[in-house]
């Protein structure tokens, strides 16, 4: 019992002294220091690049998008007026991200560069360390499968899933990049995850595989 | 607020899913684990679920393509007047999600992102000047008192007593 509460303990600790350390960095970008928000991008660049490709699809749109978020951030630094700078950058850049997606929608269907780009395999190839070879080829087409999934989710419980289950990011935090209220949060990750569920149910081939990881990993 | 049972009488899913992130209440709580003891139905429901979760926190981290840090030219395109602090398009909104139903209007911190301006400035009219604004709020005070005047003359308008 003692354990996990002192590693939520540490976390929070963790926490907080990132958020100093950003608030130090974005004190001294609104006096103009081009290298303090540089700091700022890399902390920050894995987090936005993620979440716009999941949501674009599109590894080159999701680098306009993430190259723009931090011009607009850095444009807009002294409009900055406090608080936590990750949900405000991601907020940025999610705003970019969907002015693409309609962009791109607007566009017309025999446009060439129109095609579904199909980004799984390089994705789900990565496996996590220790993890044995039947485990890992499941979990393998299992994320094919719900990466698929999560592209057909409507965009607010996209970005909700996302930003929840693949990013990890608290409730509050969700809240704020997206400018809801918590219940809305709450309320778009359970329809999503269970819209997510209902595909893994769908055909008899992911049912085997769901069962089977379930079975794998409670071993 | 959470429906907690389906009209089956099982647990609703949005209980289950708080359940999963560990955000139930005390009482959503009791009521689970009550109903989970005796349902199946409900235990699977929920380990289909945990499993979801599990298989998207797994989802790993794409590696960046380069880095996006700012460079020298870039950083000299700060724009430190009011457009960026100002601007705010509908599809800025990150609360404007399209297909969603709770749109909200965010009246707080500025977020840089979008071309169309729909705040303060775009409640002003174009082209006309404040000085011209005040010449035509003074025409229509005036015309307003002619029209007092003119009503309280035909009897319609009388003074208070």
């Amino acid at each position: 019992v003692l354990i996990p509460r002192l590693q939520e303990e540490m976390d929070t600790v963790q926490i907080i002294d990132q958020n100093q350390e950003d608030e130090r960095l974005v004190a001294r970008a609104q006096k103009g220091d081009l290298d303090a928000f540089n700091r700022l991008v890399v902390r920050h660049e894995s987090a936005l690049y993620n979440v716009c490709l999941r949501l674009l699809r599109d590894p080159s749109q999701a680098e306009d998008a993430t190259q723009d978020a931090f011009i607009r951030a850095w444009g807009a630094i002294d409009s900055f007026r406090g608080g936590q700078v990750r949900p405000w950058l991601l907020r940025i850049a999610t705003n970019r991200a969907y002015d693409l997606l309609r962009s791109k929608s607007r566009r017309p269907a025999e446009s060439l560069d129109s095609q579904p780009f199909e980004i799984e395999p390089e994705w789900t190839s990565q496996a996590p360390v220790a993890e044995q070879p039947e485990t890992f080829a499941t979990r393998s087409e299992l994320s094919a499968h719900l990466e698929h999934a999560l592209a057909e989710l409507p965009e607010d419980q996209r970005l909700a899933i996302i930003l929840s289950d693949v990013q990890g990011y608290a409730y509050e935090e969700i809240a704020e990049v997206m400018d809801v209220a918590v219940g809305t949060i709450k309320s778009r990750i359970s329809r999503g995850r269970s819209r997510l569920r209902a595909v893994l149910q769908g055909s008899e081939r992911d049912r085997e595989l769901t069962e089977n990881f379930g079975r794998l990993n409670s071993v | 607020m959470i429906t907690y049972m389906h009209t089956t009488n099982h647990l609703s899913d949005e209980l289950l899913n708080s359940w999963v992130d560990g955000v139930v209440t005390t009482d959503e709580r009791s009521i689970i684990c009550t109903h989970l003891e005796h349902c199946q139905l409900c235990r699977d429901e929920l380990e289909s679920l945990r499993t979801v979760k599990r298989l998207l926190s797994d989802l790993p981290q794409v590696r960046l393509p380069r880095s996006f840090q700012l460079t020298p030219e870039q950083g000299r395109n700060r724009d430190t007047g009011t457009e960026s602090a100002t601007y705010a398009s509908e599809s800025e909104n990150p609360a404007h999600v399209p297909g969603s139903l709770d749109e909200v209007v965010d009246e707080g911190q500025a977020i840089p992102g979008s071309e169309v301006a729909v705040t303060g400035k775009a409640l002003a009219f174009p082209g006309v000047s404040p000085r011209m604004l005040a010449a035509m709020a003074f025409g229509l005070a005036v015309s307003l008192a002619g029209l007092r005047v003119a009503l309280h003359r035909a009897g319609r308008l009388r003074p208070a007593p």
